[in-house]
């Protein structure tokens, strides 16, 4: 397979590589594009426009002093309220930056700034600062600088990015998304309809792996656009002079860290667009309609100051979102984010939520079973369970965990299960453990199961910090168990009797409404049981993820390792204090490649 | 051996079912070449890709070596070779990349394909423009790189269809050998060509499809004899005229 693959992008790489309009268009006109905007990015600066509110305390009464203040009152960007401390105070949400000014003689001053490190304004505010009180020749002692995060640690989270422009990488990731585009076309329409796909086809290689290897050829077209593009940009940044080596350094791992990851998405959105595409140029207009609305939104994005991390952007609903919650911006500006933002958000949307909207994915029809409930039993009998589970778990405030836990497992979830799965006379062999699965089956689904952890935590963590104020941790109960008693009551017993009990008998139950809408169900309980009101939807697509594995591979054990799995992270993490589901670059590389793989799984069907 | 078993393939054409192919039955020894003949649209491309596997039957099912097309290319991988009548080149290849990279996919040792591309571009007179990018060579070497991306591997079932258009008179002799040579090797071969002289000038049997059903299926020496030696090109146009 590996040879088939690497002959295909070998063979596409060198086709795109002798087409000069494909490099012309993709690699030359961006990089024509660069230098003029680094020439004009002050222009693009926001806070060269905006006015900057300076609270100014002075106690002094010299003639340095004075000119210093008369070479701010002379910036027009600066508005300065001088503020007695007797009568009013500085506004922490108005002012910018504040000045405090104090002499020890009538010669020299002490002065004092205190700004803050989260916002842009703030940090340009301080460097139009000391380049006045460097020009108005102020005799001062010493200088001190404060950054208001130091006392005031109100806002942890968004601490890290520091960058400031953080216009740049989005314009970047333009840049590789369009030298992509291109190489889409050509490469995957452009065969269609020049019917090379079908030597292609006749050759019998196995359809997945053109698809992969098409989708790898956009990838390394773009990661090289994007490389060059840095190239040219560190280039003509440092003819025009227009950062310190150190900020272009820091902006370029910037660039590097938040956008490959987004240009694993990007690629595999561009060759579905093609691979839908009947011509070339139907293929181009509809890449360049998704490129100007992205470009649309990145630009009206950028410009707008935002105290969080940068990678959020990546989530564009989440994005317009936090604009509007934190930036009390106005009405018309939130409107047209929330509009900018619906077209990237259907396509999110699209394919997060391929899991249950398409048959030919799961691919789990195997003999289409159809027939009404016999009996309301199981769905009563749920519900007694549930009501039960409910009102005695949050009473029993024992202090054994152990036995807790064990009790919980085996009274409300391994015993009915058994039972009723002796009782059901319909029940299917692939339940019973009665196959072994095979090596790669639990590779695969155990380590698609490390990639959703991952991409879940990720979301929870962000969804959490977006409408609660307090971080919900995991039971505290953890911590203070061994790690070995930690492994067999929440991993292995819960796996255990859980998928008996949701997977084994009720998705199976209801499966013969048709197997997505019993794994829809049973993945409806499943969240539900867990009474947990902010991890509802994480829970929801764990429980599908480890119904469709059990319906899948016609084996319940392989949705028992995968639930094995998940509860065995939770519990190194927090038995550990790790925490590298925070982390943007593990969250965004999962949620990637989670997204590339769903939409693979997708796309074999329809090349 | 090839059997076709009661084979019938369906389109929609403006919301009507039309039947492309209907109950075709035959069976293709091996070591045998078969001149596939018939009228524009009686079936011939479709029967030849759902031979190879790019179309799937309607009903019926189509077997090499009493193995289904899927199983036998499990077993014997790329021993089914076609050339699609409307096959493009990879423009911006030359030909040695263009034949190099089919001889990775079908996963020929490098020395093997070193000397059959040497082989066969000699046959063919390709030598001097091995080098040249295909976009800017004439159609017939185009089609003499298609064709030979087909047989470089030497498989054991090679299904051509309209392999000798825009090739030139010499080189279609060319052609003509390296099939035959296949065919000593115990290779089958079905062609499909409206050029009725080179099909009697290698085939060992004919098939004759028209509007989708078989109208002949014969050799092609009991056919001659039949009709007291007549051109094979006379004896079809009586065919098709009868009907």
């Amino acid at each position: 397979m590996r040879s088939t693959v690497f002959a295909i992008i070998k063979k596409d790489l060198t086709e795109i590589l002798r087409n000069k309009r494909a490099i012309i268009s993709a690699l030359f006109l961006p990089a024509l594009f660069i230098p003029l905007l680094v020439f004009f990015q002050p222009l693009f600066d926001v806070s060269s426009t905006v006015e900057i509110h300076v609270a100014l305390y002075d106690y002094t009464t010299n003639d340095a002093s004075t000119n210093f203040i008369k070479a701010l009152n002379a910036d027009e960007r600066f508005i300065i309220d001088k503020i007695n401390p007797l009568i009013n105070q500085a506004d922490e949400n108005k002012h910018d930056i504040s000045i405090l000014l104090h002499s020890e003689n009538t010669e020299q001053n002490q002065l004092m700034i205190v700004y803050n490190s989260n916002s842009l304004k703030s940090q340009k505010a301080y460097e139009y600062i000391t380049n006045i009180l460097i020009n108005s020749e102020v005799n001062t002692i010493y200088t001190t600088v404060t950054d208001i995060n130091d006392f005031e640690k109100t806002d942890t989270q968004s601490n890290n990015s520091n960058s400031p422009f953080k216009a740049y990488p989005w314009i970047f990731l333009l840049f590789g998304f369009s030298g992509a585009a291109f190489i889409a076309s050509e490469i995957v329409t452009g065969e269609k309809e020049r019917h090379t796909l079908e030597t292609l086809f006749s050759l019998q290689i196995n359809r997945p792996h053109i698809l992969i290897a098409k989708y790898f050829s956009i990838l390394i077209f773009s990661v090289l656009s994007l490389l060059f593009n840095l190239l040219i940009m560190g280039l003509s940044i440092v003819f025009f002079n227009t950062m310190a080596i150190g900020d272009l350094l820091n902006e370029i791992f910037i660039v590097v860290y938040a956008l490959f990851p987004a240009l694993f998405l990007l690629s595999a959105i561009l060759t579905h667009i093609s691979l839908k595409a009947k011509s070339i140029h139907e293929a181009r207009s509809i890449e360049s309609v998704f490129f100007l609305f992205f470009s649309a939104i990145i630009i009206g994005t950028s410009f707008i100051e935002l105290n969080s991390s940068i990678y959020l952007r990546l989530l564009p609903f989440v994005n317009s979102i936090i604009i509007i919650k934190e930036m009390h911006i106005s009405t018309l500006t939130a409107i047209y984010l929330l509009i900018s933002n619906f077209l990237p958000m259907l396509l999110l949307l699209q394919y997060g939520m391929i899991f249950i909207s398409k048959d030919k994915v799961l691919d789990i029809a195997i003999s289409p079973r159809k027939g009404r409930y016999k009996s309301l039993l199981p769905l009563i009998f749920v519900l007694i369970n549930y009501i039960l589970f409910v009102t005695i778990i949050p009473v029993w405030t024992g202090n054994n965990f152990i036995y807790r836990t064990l009790f919980t497992q085996f009274a409300f979830f391994l015993l009915p299960a058994i039972l009723l799965l002796s009782l059901n006379k319909r029940t299917n062999k692939w339940l019973l453990f009665k196959k072994t699965p095979r090596f790669t089956e639990i590779l695969l689904s155990s380590g698609f199961t490390i990639i959703i952890f991952f991409a879940i935590n990720y979301y929870q963590s962000y969804f959490n910090s977006l409408f609660t104020s307090n971080i919900i941790t995991t039971e505290k109960s953890l911590t203070i168990q061994g790690l070995w008693q930690s492994l067999l009551f929440m991993c292995l017993v819960p796996a255990l009797s859980e998928e008996l009990f949701f997977r084994a008998y009720l998705a199976e139950h209801w499966s013969r409404l048709g197997d997505r809408k019993g794994i829809f169900i049973s993945a409806i309980i499943f969240a539900l049981f867990h009474q947990n009101n902010n991890e509802l939807f994480s829970l929801f697509i764990l429980g599908i993820w480890f119904a469709y594995l059990a319906f899948h591979y016609r084996n319940i054990w392989l949705a028992i390792i995968a639930h094995f799995t998940n509860n065995l992270l939770v519990v190194i993490h927090s038995h550990f204090n790790l925490e590298f589901y925070k982390s943007h670059i593990v969250g965004i590389c999962s949620l990637a490649l989670l997204f590339t793989a769903v939409y693979l799984a997708r796309a074999k069907k329809n090349i | 051996m090839i059997k076709v078993d009661k084979v019938s393939k369906t389109f929609t054409k403006n919301n009507e079912l039309f039947y492309a192919l209907r109950d075709i039955n035959f069976e293709l020894n091996n070591g045998e070449i078969c001149g596939l003949i018939g009228l524009n649209g009686a079936g011939k491309t479709t029967l030849l890709r759902l031979m190879v596997g790019v179309y799937s039957c309607t009903n019926g099912s189509i077997n090499y070596d009493e193995q289904n097309i899927k199983d036998f290319n499990k077993s014997h991988p790329f021993q089914i070779s076609f050339l699609s009548s409307d096959t493009q080149v990879y423009q911006r290849l030359t030909i040695r990349e263009y034949l190099h990279f089919f001889a990775k996919i079908k996963q020929i040792e490098k020395y093997t394909f070193e000397k059959r591309l040497l082989e066969y571009s000699q046959k063919l007179n390709l030598e001097p423009e091995l080098d040249s990018i295909l976009e800017h060579t004439s159609t017939g070497t185009k089609q003499k790189a298609a064709f030979l991306s087909a047989v470089i591997n030497q498989p054991q079932y090679l299904i051509l269809d309209e392999p000798f258009a825009n090739v030139d008179i010499l080189m279609v002799d060319e052609m003509l050998n390296i099939i035959k040579d296949l065919q000593y090797n115990g290779s089958s071969v079905i062609i499909s060509s409206h050029n009725l002289y080179e099909i009697e000038s290698i085939a060992d049997s004919v098939l004759l499809i028209d509007s989708g059903l078989i109208k002949l299926r014969e050799s092609l020496t009991l056919l001659k004899n039949e009709n007291q030696g007549n051109t094979l090109k006379s004896i079809i146009l009586e065919l098709l005229k009868e009907s």
